[in-house]
C-alpha cells in the first residue's frame, strides 16, 4: 500500500545527495546531467562495467548486512571496518602461509579465518555493552583504530613480503584464490558469496526465531526483558555475527581482489556499508539496491576521471551528503534506544 | 541572610504569605487542579497529602512558576500575582526542593551550594574570579546557625542522601529564599534521619521561615505539621488544624471513603489447593536508587486465590511485582513455585516454569508499540507453543494462534500486521492479556490491569482475571483502585514502607481499615 511511498522516503537521501552533487558540478561550470550520465554509462553501461560495478559493491554487501543486523537489535556497532581489515589479514595469512593443494579446503580454511577473528574481535564490546552497559559506540570505534594499527604493524614486520616495496603481506597461494567469474573484470566467486549471506539475512529477518528476538530487543529492550528475552544474549550473538560476517567480507576481499593484504586495505568500506545499512533501514532488498549504488559510484568514479575534468572526489561529496542525510536516521534511532 | 518578609510586611500583618484561589489546571482529560483553594500562613508548616495523582505536585509546580495554570489567582503576601518562570517565583521568595536532587555531583558542597549565587572578586567588566574564602565563611556561618556539622570541601557525590538533601535546603537559605516547598522529602531518608530533618525544619521554621510539605505519609505529616491540607483528585476535599483527634478522618479523606461499597467476589467459589502455589519468605529488596524498598516481606498464595495488594505509591509494591517476575534481584529470601525455589531464574526461565506477568507499564513494558499485534502476542510466547521448530517460525501455525488470540479476547483491529500502538488503550491492555493467560501460566503476576482502561474494558478483564483464578490459578494483584482490588481479591495484603502491614481475609475487611492500613497508621 505504501511500499512506493515508503521507498521513495529511504533513497530520499540519494537523491538530495544527486541534486547536491549536480549544484557542486553547476558550481565548477560543468553540466550535471553529462556528468551524470556519462558515471551511468560507466557503471552500467557494458558487461565489463556491469562486472566492474559488482565488483567494487561486493565488499559493501558484507560490511552493510553485517552492520544491519546489529542495528536491527539496536546496537550501534560501527566496528565492521575494523573486523574488515582484520578479517582480510586473516584470510590472507592462511592464504599464504599454508599450502593445501584442494583449492576448496585451502579457501574455505582462509574463509574461516576471516570469519573468527572478526567475530573475536567484537566479543569484547559486546560483552561490557551486554554486562555493563559501555556504549558500543565508543568501543567499537576505538577497536577500529587498533585493529587498523594491528594490521600495519603486522605487515610493516613479522608478515611484511620479502623484497617488496610497500607495506604488504606475501601474495596468496593459487589454490587460495577465488575463482574470476567474467575474466579480465576482477569480479570473482565472493559476490556470489556476498549474494549467499545477503539471502540468508533476509531469511534470518522474517523467519527465524533469533532474527524476530533480535528485531524485538532492537524495537524494546525493556519489553523484550519482560516477555523473557534473553537480551544479553542476542546482544553478544549479533555483535558476534556481525563481526564474523565483517571478517568474512575482509577476507573475500584478499582472497578475490588483492591476493594478499596491504597496508590501506579498506578504504572505508565498513563506513560505506553503514551507510547502506542506514538508507535501507535494514532491508535485505534495500541493501542490495544501495551496494550496487554505491559499487557503480565506485567503479564510474575512477573511470570518469579519464573522460571528464571531474575527479573521483565528486564520488565523495555524493556519499559524504548521502552518509550526513544517514544520520539523522541514526539520531532518531538512537533516541529511542538510548542505552538504558 | 535578612528576613525578606520584613521589609514586606505593611501595617496589616499578612493572612496569606503563598495560596491560591479557584485555581484550575488539566492536562488533556485529566484535571490535575480542579479549582483549588488555599492558603499558606506565613512562618507555619503546611502539609499537603493525598494519593498519587491528587494533584499535589503540579500545584506545587504553580506555586514554582514551572507550570501555568489555566483560570484562577496565585496569591503571594494577600497580593494576586503572576510566577511565569521559577526565577519570578524566586524574588517572591519561593524555592522548591524536588525529590530529584538537582545537585553537581562532582563539585563540592560549597561549589554547589553558592552555584548561581556566587560571591566574586570584583565586578568589574564581569572579570571577577569566585571568591571562595567570602562563600566558605557564609556556609560555615550558615552552618553554625542551623547547627548542623558539614564538611564543606566533601564532593557531593560522596556525601551520602541525606547530607545531599540539607544540601538541597541550605541552597534555598543561602538565596534568601523564605518559603521552602519540600516534595516528598523523607522518601529517600531512613527513620533516624526523618527524625533528623525533621529537627532541622523546626528549627527553620522558629526563625520565620514558612514550609510547605507534600507527603503520602500520614504519621509523618501529624508529626510535623501544623495545618494540613487533602487534595483529591484536583479538589482540596478538607482542611485540618493538626491535632488527634482528626488523624482517623484524614485518612478516610485521602482514599475517598464515603465510596459506594464494592460487590465481593466471595460469591465465586475456587478450587483451592492446600499447598501454596507461590511462597515468598522473608524477600528484603533495595529500589532504584538503592534504598531499602522491600523487607522481610512474607505472602503465600494458593492455587484459585488472588491476593490483592494495597498500597500508596512508592511503599514498595511496584519493587515487589518486579522481584516475582524477575527484573529485580532480591537482597534476602526465598520465592518458590510450587515448592521449588525461583529466586535465582531469569524472566525467561520463571516464564517457562508458569508465570505470566501484567506489567503496569503497558507503553514500554506490558506491549512493543512500534510492531504489529501478531509480534506482540508471539513475543515470549514462542517457544511455548513450539512455533519455531529449529529456530525458524512456522508461520503459518503462529497466524492461526494469533487469529484465535484476538478472536477471544474480542480485541478490536483492522488486521494482525497493524501497530500495537494504533489500538486504543483498552484493546492494547487486552492484547497484553491475550498474551500472557494464552501461555496457560500457573500464576499470574498482575500489575495495575485496568489503568486507562474504560469501563466495558474493566469488565472484561475484570472477568478474565475471575475465570483464571477460578479455573485454579493463582494471581498476586498490585492496583491503585481500591475497589478494583476489593472486587477482585479472595485475601488483601497491604504493604507500607516495604513492610506487610497485615493480610486481610477480603471478606472481612472494610475500606476504611485499609485505608489507615495503607498510611501507616496501626488499627
Amino acid at each position: 500500500m505504501n511500499l512506493s511511498k515508503s521507498i521513495f522516503q529511504d533513497f530520499l537521501p540519494i537523491i538530495i545527495s544527486f541534486f547536491v552533487g549536480a549544484l557542486v558540478l553547476l558550481f565548477v561550470g560543468e553540466n550535471p546531467l553529462e556528468i551524470y550520465s556519462l558515471m551511468l554509462s560507466e557503471g552500467f553501461g557494458s558487461t565489463r562495467r556491469i562486472a566492474a560495478t559488482l565488483s567494487s559493491a561486493t565488499p559493501l554487501i558484507f560490511t552493510a548486512v553485517a552492520t544491519a543486523i546489529c542495528f536491527r537489535s539496536g546496537v550501534f556497532n560501527i566496528g565492521i571496518e575494523g573486523a574488515f581489515v582484520l578479517g582480510g589479514l586473516a584470510g590472507a595469512f592462511v592464504g599464504f602461509s599454508i599450502e593445501i593443494n584442494n583449492s576448496f579446503f585451502h579457501i574455505l580454511f582462509c574463509l574461516l579465518a576471516g570469519i573468527l577473528v572478526g567475530g573475536f574481535w567484537l566479543y569484547l564490546p559486546s560483552w561490557l555493552r551486554a554486562n555493563w552497559k559501555v556504549d558500543e559506540v565508543v568501543t567499537t570505534l576505538m577497536l577500529n583504530f587498533i585493529a587498523v594499527a594491528i594490521a600495519t604493524g603486522l605487515v610493516n614486520g613479522p608478515l611484511l613480503a620479502k623484497g617488496a616495496g610497500n607495506n604488504m603481506t606475501p601474495m596468496i597461494h593459487e589454490s587460495a584464490e577465488l575463482l574470476k567469474l567474467i575474466p579480465p573484470s576482477t569480479l570473482h566467486s565472493g559476490f556470489l558469496i556476498g549474494i549467499f549471506v545477503l539471502i540468508l539475512y533476509g531469511y534470518f529477518c522474517s523467519n527465524s526465531l533469533f532474527g524476530f528476538e533480535n528485531k524485538m530487543v532492537g524495537l524494546n529492550e525493556i519489553f523484550s526483558k519482560a516477555v523473557g528475552i534473553n537480551t544479553k544474549k542476542i546482544i553478544i550473538t549479533s555483535m558476534l555475527l556481525s563481526g564474523a560476517i565483517g571478517g568474512l567480507g575482509g577476507s573475500c576481499h584478499a582472497l578475490g581482489v588483492l591476493h594478499r593484504f596491504v597496508e590501506g586495505f579498506s578504504p572505508g568500506y565498513g563506513w560505506t556499508g553503514m551507510a547502506i545499512a542506514l538508507i535501507s533501514r535494514n532491508s535485505a532488498l534495500g541493501i542490495f539496491i544501495g551496494s550496487i549504488l554505491f559499487g557503480a559510484l565506485a567503479s564510474a568514479g575512477t573511470t570518469i576521471q579519464l573522460f571528464s575534468d571531474i575527479p573521483l572526489d565528486l564520488v565523495d561529496v555524493l556519499q559524504g551528503t548521502v552518509m550526513l542525510l544517514a544520520t539523522i536516521t541514526v539520531f532518531n534511532l538512537r533516541k529511542n534506544n538510548a542505552v538504558r | 541572610m535578612e528576613n525578606s518578609s520584613d521589609l514586606l510586611s505593611s501595617n496589616t500583618p499578612i493572612i496569606t504569605r503563598l495560596g491560591c484561589s479557584s485555581l484550575y489546571k488539566s492536562y488533556g482529560n485529566v484535571k490535575a487542579c480542579d479549582g483549588v483553594d488555599i492558603s499558606i500562613t506565613p512562618s507555619s508548616i503546611h502539609a499537603i497529602v493525598g494519593q498519587n495523582g491528587a494533584g499535589k505536585s503540579t500545584l506545587m509546580k504553580i506555586f514554582q512558576g514551572l507550570e501555568q495554570p489555566e483560570s484562577g489567582k496565585i496569591i503571594i503576601n494577600d497580593q494576586p500575582v503572576s510566577l511565569k518562570t521559577p526565577s519570578v517565583a524566586m524574588t517572591h521568595g519561593i524555592g522548591m526542593v524536588h525529590q530529584e536532587f538537582m545537585l553537581v555531583p562532582e563539585f563540592s558542597l560549597l561549589e554547589n551550594l553558592i552555584l548561581g549565587n556566587e560571591p566574586i572578586t570584583s565586578k568589574a567588566l564581569g572579570l571577577g574570579a569566585v571568591n571562595f574564602e567570602n562563600a566558605l565563611t557564609d556556609a560555615q556561618k550558615l552552618s553554625e546557625f542551623l547547627d548542623i556539622n558539614l564538611d564543606w570541601e566533601t564532593p557531593t557525590i560522596k556525601a551520602p542522601v541525606h547530607v545531599r538533601q540539607i544540601l538541597e535546603i541550605l541552597k534555598l537559605l543561602y538565596k534568601d529564599v523564605d518559603v521552602l516547598i519540600l516534595d516528598e522529602p523523607t522518601a529517600v531518608l531512613a527513620p533516624s534521619q526523618v527524625d533528623d530533618l525533621f529537627k532541622l525544619l523546626r528549627k527553620i521554621n522558629n526563625n520565620g521561615k514558612t514550609i510547605v510539605f507534600i507527603s503520602h505519609k500520614l504519621n509523618e505529616v501529624v508529626e510535623l505539621a501544623h495545618k494540613i491540607s487533602v487534595l483529591r483528585k484536583g479538589k482540596m476535599v478538607y482542611e485540618s488544624q493538626n491535632n488527634e483527634l482528626e488523624v482517623n478522618e484524614l485518612a478516610k479523606r485521602i482514599i475517598g471513603a464515603e465510596m459506594e461499597p464494592v460487590i465481593k467476589a466471595s460469591s465465586n467459589i475456587p478450587i483451592k489447593s492446600l499447598y501454596p502455589r507461590l511462597k515468598v519468605s522473608n524477600v528484603s529488596a533495595k529500589n532504584n536508587k538503592e534504598i531499602q524498598a522491600l523487607q522481610e516481606i512474607d505472602l503465600e498464595i494458593l492455587a484459585g486465590e488472588v491476593l490483592g495488594v494495597a498500597a500508596v505509591a512508592g511503599n514498595g509494591q511496584e519493587e515487589l511485582i518486579d522481584c516475582l517476575a524477575g527484573l529485580r534481584k532480591i537482597e534476602t529470601g526465598s520465592i518458590q513455585l510450587d515448592g521449588e525455589e525461583i529466586s535465582g531464574f531469569s524472566v525467561s526461565e520463571r516464564r517457562n516454569k508458569g508465570i505470566g506477568y501484567i506489567s503496569p507499564d503497558r507503553a514500554h513494558e506490558g506491549l512493543c508499540l512500534e510492531t504489529s499485534l501478531k509480534e506482540n502476542i508471539l513475543a515470549g510466547q514462542h517457544k511455548i507453543h513450539q512455533l519455531a521448530p529449529l529456530g525458524i517460525i512456522n508461520n503459518r501455525k503462529a497466524n492461526a494462534v494469533v487469529e484465535k488470540r484476538l478472536q477471544e479476547f474480542e480485541i478490536v483491529h483492522e488486521s494482525m500486521n497493524q501497530k500495537a500502538k494504533d489500538l486504543s488503550g483498552g484493546n492494547q491492555q487486552k492484547l497484553v492479556i491475550s498474551r500472557e493467560l494464552s501461555a496457560q501460566p500457573k500464576m499470574m503476576i498482575i500489575s495495575q490491569p485496568t489503568r486507562g482502561v474504560d469501563i466495558s474494558g474493566r469488565n472484561f478483564i475484570h472477568q478474565k482475571i475471575l475465570d483464571y483464578s477460578n479455573n485454579g490459578g493463582a494471581v498476586i494483584l498490585a492496583s491503585e483502585e481500591l475497589d478494583e482490588l476489593l472486587f477482585l481479591s479472595t485475601k488483601i495484603a497491604v504493604v507500607y514502607r516495604g513492610m506487610v502491614m497485615g493480610i486481610k481475609d477480603s471478606s472481612e475487611i472494610d475500606i476504611d481499615q485499609i485505608g489507615k492500613m495503607m498510611l501507616g497508621v496501626n488499627s
